[in-house]
């Protein structure tokens, strides 16, 4: 729901293209506290390059990406990035490292004491119910579901406003999958942050979006829709609304997803 | 014992730098505005009489019977013994760093005056004075170039005299480079006697008569004082058309040192004429056949010309003695080296991976040092820093260089970028980015780029011995040169094994430094993929 708080995370016309591909068309979106918007389209659609241009990574071609109402720039984007979690396939976890070094890497780089960082980890394994004796175990040692779940803690361990996941259960399989989804869900209304979540999952956007979340469907760097799920459903903005959403096996809200093979 | 062809390539290897670089020697002798530099009026100062010899034993033996007369006469002095050939020597002369060495007058006409004719040792003198160097003491003895044969092959062939080699061109012919490279040598030699040879290869003098005597040659170079012409009942061909010059044995020295050290000159002026060809050919025979240390082979001599008994018996360097000093001499060759290496290659690695135009430039640079050949790096090497252990570390500096930046660049653009991207959206800087996820990551690869420099470092610093710096190449070098097998196993030995110890201590090394997923032969992307095929 759109509150009348400030935008935390707010893009202004921004727009990028590689090599005369359009990634991101002029784009408007405002991401204030507590808010979850869903980014949901086919590959290629340019919810990626959304996200990259939240942290700073890719920087729009025109328009403006403003972070707490500043507008983001390379001088102010790392202190910014500490603000942000952000949470890739797989975690997108350092292979050297171990799990709480892997969560506690940047906590470190800024000196925090040691007493501090244990107490934040075990706060954080308690929250997205991570083993605490896998700890010390390196990525490879660690099942998908619970590197995901590394991923997640390494994000919050600074306590940052916004949370940003690109297809965060993308390689996971369906029994875990479901369980992550039940656990980000109630991380998500635990932590009260402001979420964008990338994915091309439909079911996956409803459960995320279940609770007062917007979605955005995008295609091909623009945003068609944007509004409630069940919106989207009834009353699509696009014929390409009808296709997408007609070709997934969609969820009656409350049901779980069907498993699918990918 | 058979001459391997291993062996024979040491010996080129080792006359490469101890002789003449043939070409080398060729360009200078066509570049008449090279020759004769004058000396530079700046010796370095130094409290001691510094002698070189080159590297064979007959010059050794002189530069000791020298070494021990200036020493008896009070004179400090400091002994390069088998410095190089007659350019590394007169260089080193010429430009103050050593006082004297001996000299045989033939190479002072050929090949450092570049003068046809034959001149006496008078004129010699007159045309080396305003080079600021003086021709003094004469030892007594005309050591002249000379081919051989085994007496049995001459026979069969019908030969006597030189001229008569040109029916046989099927000869095999091995020569000392320098000879090979010298206008009084080969070149002169087929063009004054119109020779035809197919079969020519540059081999160590040494290790000739061994070829000799193994039928792998047929015909070889001589000195007139040889020990072995005796031993191995060689047949010494005629110079009928009388091309060798004359070449009797004298010592180079700086005017200017005569005026630091009066008493040491006026001492050599008492060796004049006191060698004989008998006695040289009797001392080379005692240090190359009887393999006593030259040292004591001159302190015998010099005590029986000053009416003495000889002394007792100077030992050669036992081994327990000398291993330990020659491994801290290798040692601190390879780690120096090494650590300095290390210190320019990883900012020149980083800077590769993240500049990738400037990282193609380095690449090549440090690749196009690796291609000089390591002696060829080490004789380029004097010019610049001298003689001794800094042009040998400057030479494995250099060849550290590429192993280290190449698996450093190679280490950091590896990475995936998504693994950057993880570490950027952290807030990490870029220096934190490096220094926290990309070198740990790279490490494992940066570590082995080192561990192959360190072992190769190993390996090319024996040569480091042909430039008098020492180590492990110095009883391999000496060895090869006194025929001494023991010798020659007492430096590479050693050599093996540090190197096998190098080895493992970056072994050893990987397993503390490098986290257990990315060490060698555990990677764990492969890792992943078989952990989501189960």
């Amino acid at each position: 729901m759109i509150t009348n708080v400030a935008p935390l995370l707010q893009f202004v016309g921004a727009s990028k293209t590689f090599e005369a591909v359009v990634a991101v068309a002029p784009l408007d979106l405002s991401v204030a506290p507590g808010d979850t918007l869903v980014l949901i389209g086919p590959s290629g659609c340019g919810k990626t390059t959304v996200l990259r241009m939240a942290l700073g990574l890719l920087w729009p071609d025109a328009g403006q990406v403003r972070f707490r109402g500043e507008l983001l720039s390379p001088a102010n984007v790392q202190r910014a990035r500490r603000s942000m979690g952000y949470v890739v396939q797989e975690g997108g976890l350092f292979p050297h490292l171990t799990a709480e070094q892997n969560v506690s890497l940047m906590a470190r780089h800024l000196r925090w004491p040691r007493a501090r960082i244990e107490q934040r980890q075990a706060e954080l394994a308690a929250l997205t119910r991570f083993p605490i004796n896998a700890l010390g175990r390196y990525p490879f040692q660690l099942s998908g579901g619970q590197r995901q779940r590394v991923g997640l803690m390494r994000a919050l361990m600074l306590d940052p406003d916004v949370l940003l996941f690109d297809e965060p259960l993308g390689s996971i399989d369906p029994v875990v999958r479901s369980e992550l989804q039940q656990d980000l869900v109630r991380v998500f209304k635990q932590t009260a942050k402001a979420v964008v979540l990338v994915t091309h999952d439909l079911s996956e956007a409803a459960i995320f979006s279940l609770d007062h979340g917007r979605v955005a469907l995008m295609r091909q760097g623009r945003v068609l829709q944007q509004g409630r799920m069940e919106e989207l459903v009834r009353s699509p903005a696009d014929p390409f609304i009808t296709k997408f959403v007609a070709a997934q096996p969609l969820l009656a809200f409350g049901h779980a997803p069907e498993p699918r093979s990918k | 014992m058979k001459l391997s062809s291993r062996q024979l390539s040491v010996i080129v290897v080792v006359k490469l730098v101890a002789g003449e670089p043939s070409e080398a020697a060729t360009a200078r002798a066509a570049d008449a505005t090279l020759v004769p530099s004058p000396v530079p009026a700046q010796p370095t100062p130094g409290t001691a009489f510094r002698i070189a010899s080159k590297a064979f034993t007959e010059s050794v033996i002189l530069g000791e019977v020298v070494a021990l007369t200036v020493s008896a006469a009070g004179v400090e002095v400091e002994h390069r013994v088998a410095l190089g050939g007659s350019r590394l020597c007169w260089d080193a002369l010429a430009s103050g760093r050593i006082d004297a060495y001996p000299e045989y007058t033939g190479t002072v006409l050929q090949e450092i005056l570049h003068v046809q004719d034959a001149a006496d040792v008078a004129s010699l003198r007159a045309a080396l004075r305003p080079l600021a160097v003086g021709l003094g003491v004469a030892f007594g003895f005309d050591n002249t170039y000379a081919l051989g044969m085994r007496r049995a092959r001459a026979a069969a062939a019908g030969i006597q005299t030189i001229s008569e080699l040109r029916r046989h061109p099927e000869l095999r012919f091995g020569f000392s480079d320098e000879f090979m490279s010298r206008r009084d040598g080969w070149p002169g030699l087929v063009a004054r006697y119109g020779l035809a040879a197919k079969d020519v290869r540059g081999l160590d003098h040494d290790l000739a008569y061994r070829g000799l005597a193994e039928d792998r040659i047929d015909v070889t170079d001589l000195y007139a004082t040889d020990a072995e012409i005796r031993r191995d009942d060689l047949s010494v061909l005629r110079d009928d058309l009388g091309f060798f010059p004359k070449y009797e044995a004298i010592l180079l020295y700086r005017l200017d040192a005569e005026e630091q050290w009066p008493a040491a000159l006026a001492a050599l002026r008492t060796l004049e004429g006191k060698i004989n060809i008998a006695a040289m050919c009797a001392m080379n025979a005692r240090a190359k056949l009887d393999h006593l240390p030259e040292r004591q082979v001159a302190a015998d001599f010099v005590a029986q010309l000053d009416g003495r008994a000889p002394r007792a018996t100077a030992q050669r360097e036992s081994w327990t003695s000398a291993v330990p000093e020659r491994t801290r001499e290798h040692l601190v060759l390879v780690s120096l080296s090494l650590l300095a290496a290390i210190l320019v290659a990883l900012p020149l690695g980083i800077l590769a991976a993240r500049r990738p135009g400037l990282g193609k430039l380095v690449l090549s640079a440090v690749g196009v040092v690796q291609t000089i050949p390591s002696l060829a790096l080490l004789v380029f090497m004097i010019p610049l820093l001298g003689i001794g252990a800094p042009p040998a570390m400057m030479a494995l500096f250099l060849y550290s260089l590429l192993p280290i930046v190449r698996n450093t660049h190679a280490g950091l653009v590896g990475i995936a970028p998504a693994m950057r991207d993880s570490a950027a959206a952290l807030g990490l800087s870029r220096w934190a980015i490096l220094w926290r996820v990309e070198l740990p990551l790279a490490l494992g690869t940066i570590l082995a780029g080192i561990k192959s420099a360190a072992v190769i470092n190993v390996g090319t610093a024996t040569l480091g011995a042909l430039v008098g710096a020492g180590g492990f190449g110095q009883p391999i070098f000496t060895g090869i040169r006194l025929d001494d097998f023991p010798l020659i196993l007492q430096g590479a030995v050693p050599a093996c094994l540090l190197a096998l110890a190098v080895q493992g201590a970056f072994d050893l090394a990987e397993r503390v430094l490098v986290p257990p997923p990315l060490r060698s032969g555990r990677r764990c992307g492969a890792r992943r993929r078989a952990r989501r095929a189960d």
